[in-house]
């Protein structure tokens, strides 16, 4: 009985082996568990991938590129020497602007660090950390170096429509950044306070060369803007104020000051070594945007206050210029078709409001404007081309400055953003 | 010689720009890829009514769509959720204009389910759970003892944001969420995974059982009234108030012949 259970079991065994529907099905159902497998094993792979693609997707890379051609009406025209600081030529072609921009973006938290390729150097632009709070998310905190709170400062070069910064912006924001910490306050887009505090060491600002820093450790900024939307009527109105407030610790007792009677002054008595100038400055801002006719901007801005030129570290020993100061910026953007923008702007710098122009007895005291006119170009993707042309006048007095200098220039740029 | 350089510069500068000009007769869509199927079957419709305009449509997410606007690079963008401020603030800056928001169609976010699974009904507040990993498995939402595989969209679609911002109340998702790059790929994955969970737009809900919200069932009356928890429109977005071809397009578009293709596809009329 055994072996006949043994032997049926193997002929059983045999035929089914053999049986070619038996063996297709066996084949089938292994490959289908071999292919289940290698499926889900792609689809662990692919999940994988895709923690790793959204991980690297916070990791934004961004830049511009500004190359122009610039033409002056005589050899001093061209302000900046970035090549060659004995450069006569009337024109030349600059790489003007050459950004890299990495910022990782883990929605609550933020790093942002650009850089500056130029010919000669690289220059360090931001590096910054900002935190949102969690919880309402009304409240953020940036830390390091970045640009100061003011809307042409703030507003990108690689967007502003005008070449370079208003006069009164470049005099008071030199390299327009500085290294501090700000606290940004946006409660569900009401208004937006943004205030900071900024080493006084002037890393960023003006050179300054104090004995006793630790008398002004910090400046203060503080800016509040307000957006006003009016859909129906396509009219969008953004306005605000800022203020900076800060004193400059004097490493001489001759400061130049303001006077409206007499010519402008070094005041030995008043002042001595160690004395607080103060560096304050308040400004009005506002945006107009109205969907008319394809789009158009009015900006304008006005800033005054008293300003402290630079200290010299090499003749500790000179004088000290402090002067009460008023600048202003209008400009006017249109859009003329979905691919061109003309732009006009008027800018003007009063170094010294105190003093009648009359008696303006040195050039750094002498108001300066500017007119520009241009046009953009925005028919390749990326691409921005631009013609600009600037129109300097500086005010002239006789025996000082006979004759408004010929420095209008001209510039046409060609812009790679990324 | 400055004379000179301008006339080069601004010959130079209409030359490059005629270009612009010309491609102005093409009308592109772009953007939410949850309208990408309505707004072919509109741009299909229109056209075939309208042989001589040319309407060119495609996805790739509601935030592709509105930086393509902000670029310049299309006409209109579709979007499932509205724009946020900054890319208002980013399309002033460039254009001068706050945009224009056209409402087009409304939709309710349906939860997907794969057809054999047990669970019918799910809370918001569950809904909140199971997208930020709170809740794993299935037996808590009442269903069998098995872990729940959750299908998400990628972070450039404005059905993701909307979710985000609506369901998880601006929670992140759970770092398990698979992240699918459309709807369509959403609905198919929920329907081969028993175990998946995944949202979209109602108009792609073929081959999935809809979960009702809150005891709701995403339907036509429950999403048009708004009772339906995550009902929202659907917009359209053009940088300056229409005019053209463009405006007879959006007019068209919100006409009663525009809004039959809207239930045709499966979402509802406003």
């Amino acid at each position: 009985m055994k072996y006949k259970l043994i032997i049926m079991s193997l002929i059983i065994a045999f035929f089914a082996m053999n049986n070619p529907v038996w063996s297709q099905e066996s084949d089938e159902s292994t490959k289908l568990e071999e292919l289940k497998g290698q499926v889900e094993g792609i689809n662990e792979n692919v999940t994988t991938l895709l923690t790793d693609v959204t991980n690297l997707k916070k990791m934004k890379i961004s830049g511009y590129m500004q190359v122009q051609y610039e033409q002056t009406q005589s050899a001093k025209g061209l302000f900046a020497n970035p090549y060659d600081a004995k450069d006569l030529v009337k024109g030349r072609v600059r790489i003007r602007r050459s950004r890299l921009k990495f910022a990782y973006d883990a929605g609550l938290t933020q790093v942002v660090i650009q850089g500056d390729f130029s010919n000669e150097k690289f220059e360090l632009k931001d590096a910054y950390i900002k935190i949102t709070d969690p919880w309402t998310k009304y409240f953020a905190l940036q830390t390091g170096v970045f640009n100061r709170p003011n809307y042409e400062v703030e507003y990108s070069s690689s967007q502003r429509e005008s070449m370079e910064r208003s006069t009164v912006i470049k005099n008071l924001y030199p390299s327009e950044r500085d290294l501090g910490a700000m606290l940004i306050v946006n409660p569900d887009d009401m208004f937006q306070l943004q205030v900071a505090a900024f080493n006084n060491t002037m890393l960023g600002d003006l050179k300054q060369f104090s004995p006793n820093f630790n008398a002004e450790k910090f400046y203060y900024m503080a800016r509040l803007t307000k957006q006003l939307s009016f859909q129906d009527a396509g009219l969008g109105i953004d306005f605000g104020v800022s203020a900076r407030i800060g004193n400059v610790v004097t490493n001489t007792n001759k400061v130049y000051t303001s006077d409206m009677a007499t010519k402008p002054k070094a005041d030995s008595t008043t002042y001595a070594k160690g004395d607080l100038l103060p560096r304050t400055w308040y400004g009005a801002e506002a945006q107009i945007y109205w969907d008319f006719l394809g789009g158009m901007k009015l900006t304008a801005e006005y800033m005054m206050g008293s300003n402290v030129d630079e200290l010299s570290a090499a003749t500790p020993t000179g004088a000290i210029r402090m002067r009460d100061f008023s600048g202003y910026y209008v400009m006017l953007v249109k859009n003329v078709t979905k691919d061109f923008q003309v732009a006009v702007k008027y800018d003007s710098y009063n170094p010294n409001t105190k003093i009648d122009a009359a008696a303006v007895d040195n050039t750094k005291d002498l108001a300066f404007s500017t007119i520009g006119i241009g046009l953009h170009n925005y028919t390749f993707d990326n691409v921005r081309i631009s013609l600009w042309y600037d129109m300097n006048k500086t005010t002239t007095l006789a025996g000082l400055l006979d004759k408004d200098p010929l420095d209008n220039l001209l510039t046409f740029r060609v812009q790679y953003k990324f | 010689m400055i004379k000179k350089s301008i006339i080069v510069a601004v010959i130079a500068l209409i030359v490059v720009g005629f270009s612009g000009f010309m491609a102005q007769e093409k009308m592109t869509v772009k953007g939410s890829d949850t309208m990408v199927i309505l707004s072919q079957r509109w741009a299909e419709t229109y056209m075939n009514s309208h042989p001589e305009v040319s309407i060119q449509v495609t996805g790739g997410g509601s935030g592709t769509g509105i930086s393509a606007l902000i670029n310049g690079t299309t006409d209109i963008c579709n979007s499932s959720r509205p724009m946020k401020k900054s890319e208002i603030k980013t399309l002033k800056e460039r254009f001068g204009s706050l945009g224009v928001e056209i409402p087009c169609a409304k939709d309710g976010i349906t939860i997907y389910v794969n057809e054999n699974n047990s669970v019918s009904n799910i809370t918001m507040e569950q809904l909140k759970k199971v997208f930020t990993g709170k809740i794993t498995n299935w037996k808590d939402l009442g269903g069998k003892d098995e872990k729940i595989i959750v299908y998400s969209r990628e972070n450039n679609s404005g059905t993701y944001v909307y979710f985000k911002d609506n369901v998880l109340k601006g929670q992140d998702y759970s770092p398990s969420c698979q992240n699918l790059p459309g709807t369509a790929a959403v609905v198919n994955a929920v329907s081969k995974d028993g175990n998946g969970i995944g949202y979209g737009g109602h108009g792609y809900s073929k081959g999935v059982k809809m979960c009702k919200v809150n005891g709701i069932e995403p339907n036509e009356a429950n999403i048009g009234s708004g009772k339906y928890p995550i009902s929202r429109d659907l917009y359209m977005y053009v940088r300056n108030r229409p005019t053209g071809a463009i405006k007879k397009f959006i007019d068209w578009v919100l006409s009663p012949e525009g809004q039959k293709v809207v239930t045709k596809v499966g979402y509802f009329p406003l």
